[in-house]
């Protein structure tokens, strides 16, 4: 330890520069999601040249892509959140398909206007969300265990809700998730806008670094005065919002909203933020971090395709992947300490 | 009337700064705090000394806001007040250094500074105000130069500091915002030999400011050297209060151990208010 008296005198005394040499050295290391970067060009790079159809940097294939992984990646922010927290949400998957499954049924049956059910749909979302954040603080149970029964609650909903039928919403509402502005799919435009004003948020103001403070020291955050119950509540919230972004844009995309929809996107989301960075022990990682970690996990299930893998690998190696990324957020942590 | 200047505080201003009566606090059936009471005279280095579970951390998160009492009253300045939060008490102008330090290792010197009173710019967002960092890097800098507790950058996160920089950290913000008084819980019990100096001569430094400190330790040469008085705790109660111009070790040790006992438990309870009407 540096408590260490003998260590607290140095035979040589590092000069100022030296120190701010080291200093800078730590914060590069600190950008957890610059591994995440490096990983999507290399495999995109291999991709590139050894694709038998030669077409992974080809327009068509990129946006796919983009497209695809757009309603995880938006579900994963809140995601990110939550956990960073020192929480966890598996309820997010089942909200996405209750949130979209209403929001298509609004609009098929009851004939809505896509504005009105598109907001009904959100206002679930964020009723799912302050419910787990309630179970939580209030109720005081651990997220785990919390967000395992709502995830069942918010599944059964659907299920009950649709009598396991699949609906298929009008044209209104797909054009949403199918449209595109300019070349770019909607879904995507909507994941890079969430992306920078919520990373605003949560490096620019007060709460936003009160989400760090309290997975990173939730006593110290309490010591010093900051409602932690208040920001907990919070980030479910906005978990729960963002799940319905993603279940709403995933079931306008799809053109049928399916009470199975969206089963394991929860773990998906979990995936990304950990890839990218976002330490399972709370107060730590970027939401630019978690979009690359399902940027990455995208990439890989669409290199394996195009490289004629079968499917059946894809699970395996993305599992590969996240101990990977354990295994780097241990390193960095002891490296820290010392 | 057992009175507390002309006891043991005699010769000083007769105000004090912090007056604590009757002080209780039980967890389930631990009796952590039996009628405690505690005066603080501004200017004056109270030494808070006793065992292991004898009620200082507890006394501490109670002046502190952090712990509500079961019983009793406290005074500042005179006035009763109520201190129901941690922000209650810093707005009475208490800071305080916990034992555990009390920061977050993933945000930085600044961050950890301003932390739950952060600057924020003008604006009608309410709590999306964004936060004016240029400020609160500037003049957390300050303090810690005032200090000089060997922190290069403010823009440092606290996780690569030392323990001597991160106690630095939480010393620099108590001395940063405290109006009156500045508690600091063990704040060299995980320090290094120079460390721990650095700490005593910034105690001494917030005296000469004016402002009045509790410090905690289980370091008896450490509490004569720089206290003015002594406070022992022993199984939740108070067992005398010493100057420490008039002790020794040995009779402090009689203190912590039960060997002694100055406070008669009757008497105590009986005491009253100090200081006069404000
Ligand atoms: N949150 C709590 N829940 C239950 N018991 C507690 C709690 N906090 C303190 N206690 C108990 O109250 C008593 C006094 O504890 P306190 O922390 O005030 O002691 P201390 O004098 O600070 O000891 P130390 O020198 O070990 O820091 C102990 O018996 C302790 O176990
Ligand atoms: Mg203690």
């Amino acid at each position: 330890m540096a408590d260490d008296p003998v260590e607290t005198v140095p035979p040589v005394r590092r000069t100022r520069l030296a120190a701010v040499r080291a200093a800078a050295a730590r914060q590069v290391m600190a950008i957890s999601w610059i591994g995440v970067l490096a990983g999507i060009v290399v495999i995109g790079a291999i991709a590139t040249y050894t694709a038998p159809c030669g077409c992974f940097l080809t327009g068509d294939n990129l946006l796919t892509t983009a497209q695809e992984f757009s309603y995880i990646a938006i579900a994963a922010l809140g995601g990110a959140m939550v956990i960073m927290t020192r929480g966890i949400d598996l309820s997010v998957g089942a909200n996405m398909a209750f949130t979209g499954l209403i929001t298509a049924t609004l609009l098929s049956r009851f004939h809505l206007h896509p504005v009105a059910a598109v907001a009904i749909g959100l206002a679930l979302g964020l009723g799912a969300g302050l419910l787990n954040g309630l179970l939580i603080t209030v109720a005081g149970m651990q997220p785990f265990i919390a967000t395992l029964g709502t995830m069942s609650v918010f599944r059964g909903l659907a299920l009950v809700y649709s009598q396991g039928f699949t609906l298929y919403p009008p044209a209104s509402f797909t054009a949403l998730g199918q449209g595109h502005l300019g070349p770019i799919p909607n879904p995507f435009v909507i994941l890079v806008g969430l992306t920078v004003l919520l990373s605003a948020f949560l490096s620019g103001t007060a709460l936003g670094r009160h989400v760090y403070a309290v997975g990173g020291n939730e006593d110290a955050a309490r010591l010093l005065g900051i409602e932690v119950e208040r920001v907990k509540v919070f980030v479910y919230v906005l978990a729960g919002l963002l799940g319905a972004v993603g279940g709403i844009l995933l079931m306008s995309f799809l053109g049928s909203a399916n009470p199975g929809a969206a089963t394991g996107y929860e773990l998906d989301v979990i995936a990304a933020a950990v890839i990218g960075g976002v330490s399972l022990f709370g107060g730590e990682g970027t939401l630019f971090g978690t979009v690359l970690g399902a940027a990455l996990i995208q990439e890989i299930q669409n290199v394996l395709l195009l490289e004629r893998v079968p499917g059946y690998w894809t699970t395996l190696v993305v599992g590969l992947v996240i101990l990977g990324a354990i295994g780097v957020d241990q390193v960095r942590r002891r490296l820290r300490r010392t | 009337m057992n009175g507390e200047p002309d006891e043991d505080g005699g010769g000083r201003s007769p105000a004090p700064v912090l007056e604590a009566r009757g002080l209780c606090k039980s967890f389930g059936s631990v009796r952590a705090l039996i009628d405690v009471n505690l005066d603080l005279y501004p200017g004056e280095v109270l030494g808070l000394m006793g065992d292991n579970g004898a009620g200082k951390s507890t006394t501490v998160k109670i002046l502190a806001g952090a712990l509500q009492p079961d019983a009793g009253e406290i005074r500042i300045n005179g006035r009763p007040v109520s201190l129901r939060g941690p922000i209650d008490a810093r707005r009475a102008g208490i800071e305080t250094v916990y034992q555990d330090l009390a920061v977050v290792p993933m945000l930085d010197v600044a961050e950890n500074v301003f932390l739950g009173r952060e600057v924020r710019r003008r604006g009608p967002l309410g709590v999306l105000r964004a936060l004016d960092k240029r400020t609160m890097r500037r003049q957390a800098a300050e303090h810690l130069r005032a200090l000089n507790v060997g922190i290069h950058s403010v823009r440092q996160r606290v996780d690569t500091l030392s323990g001597g920089q991160r106690q630095g950290v939480a010393v620099g913000r108590a001395v940063a915002f405290g109006r009156h008084i500045v508690i600091m819980d063990e704040p060299t019990a995980a320090l290094g030999v120079r460390e721990s100096r650095r700490v005593i001569e910034l105690i001494q430094l917030i005296r000469r400011r004016g402002l009045s400190v509790i410090l905690i330790s289980h370091n008896l040469p450490q509490v004569l050297e720089i206290s003015d008085r002594i406070m022992v705790l022993r199984n939740g109660r108070r067992v005398g209060v010493v100057r420490t111009a008039e002790t020794d070790m040995q009779q402090v040790v009689r203190l912590i151990t039960g060997a002694e006992v100055l406070d008669q438990p009757a008497a105590q309870g009986s005491e009253g208010w100090a200081g006069g009407e404000a």
